[in-house]
């Protein structure tokens, strides 16, 4: 797996795009930037090229399902694997996330362990599809 | 608020099942009789008019209480709104839900900052290990794995103030929109408008036992997710 793939972390919370980032950190991940809603994520995203999107779902302006429907729609943004991290948990909302083509999703609060767990799975898949 | 205008409100809320005062009493017979007679006649726009005037004997002291209520709670609400981390300096000796408001929010960034220096200081202890003497020796690397693995779970374990953070804030988005809403209703009658607490997809924040819908466990997304071939 290649760790030096770029990865943005959207969140509105300052503290909730620090936890991330560092144990991203942890894992070995660096190459982080960071948006505290969709619209800036989205602007973040067409400046650059990105490998992978963590994003929470509850935030003012664009929320993440939202994020996440915009990247699938855009042609040059629809590949971009979307791990959703987020204490948005009723069933309806997984399954609208699931169709939306969302590529993981850890329910807060989440422990290292199971970021990680999750990160690989997505690693995994971006490895195979290289 | 006053203890007038909420028995004002109570005596709005009220006069829909007590019988008019006396001094109103002949112009309700007044306005039922005319509005029975222009019944057996047909004549609507007499008969509508009769009845208008009926609902708004029956109303005006609500919409009085009411807009008095809404009136006085804008006042004690102002400045009430949401972001910003300090406490606004309008704040001492002002009424208390202004007040609350700030304190709300003065709580999500004390417990922000907070964090960040739990989190600061687990990056140095993450750093200090590496600085131990033998730490790559085979006895001791199973040891600072085990650290560091947990200084992980410290990291994550600050989520809280995301989640606590999340639920605060969306307290005060609400008293904010009854706040406007009671504002709307201050310059007019008209209804309040609770709805509008930010798009359809913006989310829930988290759940909260007793109050909310159980939350899905990430087992239980887990088999959903694979269910969806995820």
């Amino acid at each position: 797996m290649d760790k030096n793939i770029r990865i943005l972390i959207v969140d509105d919370f300052s503290t909730m795009r620090r936890i991330v980032k560092n144990l991203l950190n942890d894992l070995g991940f660096f190459n982080t930037a960071e948006a505290d809603d969709g619209n800036s994520a989205l602007v973040e995203l067409r400046k650059g090229p990105f490998d992978l999107v963590i994003t929470d779902w509850n935030m003012p302006g664009m929320a993440g399902i939202d994020l996440l429907k915009a990247i699938r729609a855009d042609a040059a943004l629809k590949k971009i694997p979307v791990l959703l991290v987020t204490a948005e948990a009723k069933r309806e909302q997984i399954i609208e996330a699931a169709q939306a083509g969302v590529n993981g999703y850890v329910i807060k609060p989440f422990t290292a362990a199971t970021l990680g767990d999750k990160l690989g799975k997505v690693f995994e898949r971006i490895g195979a599809a290289a | 608020m006053s203890v007038a205008a909420a028995t004002d409100a109570r005596r709005g809320m009220n006069v829909a099942a007590a019988l008019p005062e006396t001094d109103d009493r002949q112009a309700v017979i007044g306005c039922l009789r005319s509005a029975l007679a222009a019944l057996e006649a047909d004549e609507r726009v007499q008969w509508r008019s009769t009845i208008d005037e009926l609902i708004q004997w029956r109303t005006q002291p609500l919409v009085q209480g009411l807009a008095r209520l809404a009136r006085e709670l804008e006042q004690a609400l102002g400045g009430c709104g949401v972001g910003g981390g300090s406490l606004p300096a309008q704040v001492s000796g002002s009424s208390p839900l202004p007040e609350a408001c700030a304190r709300l929010e003065h709580v999500v960034q004390v417990s922000e900052d907070a964090s960040h220096h739990t989190m600061d200081l687990i990056q140095e202890c993450g750093v200090l290990l590496g600085t131990l003497p033998g730490a790559a020796a085979q006895e001791q690397a199973a040891t600072v794995a085990a650290i560091r693995s947990r200084l992980s779970e410290m990291t994550a374990a600050q989520g809280y103030q995301d989640l606590t953070g999340q639920i605060i804030r969306r307290v005060v988005v609400l008293v904010s929109a009854v706040h406007a809403g009671l504002g709307d209703l201050a310059g007019d009658d008209r209804p309040l408008q609770l709805s509008g607490l930010g798009p359809s997809t913006a989310g829930h924040g988290p759940s909260l036992a007793g109050i909310d819908a159980p939350a899905t466990s990430q087992d239980d997304a887990n088999q959903l997710l694979s269910s969806l071939g995820l």
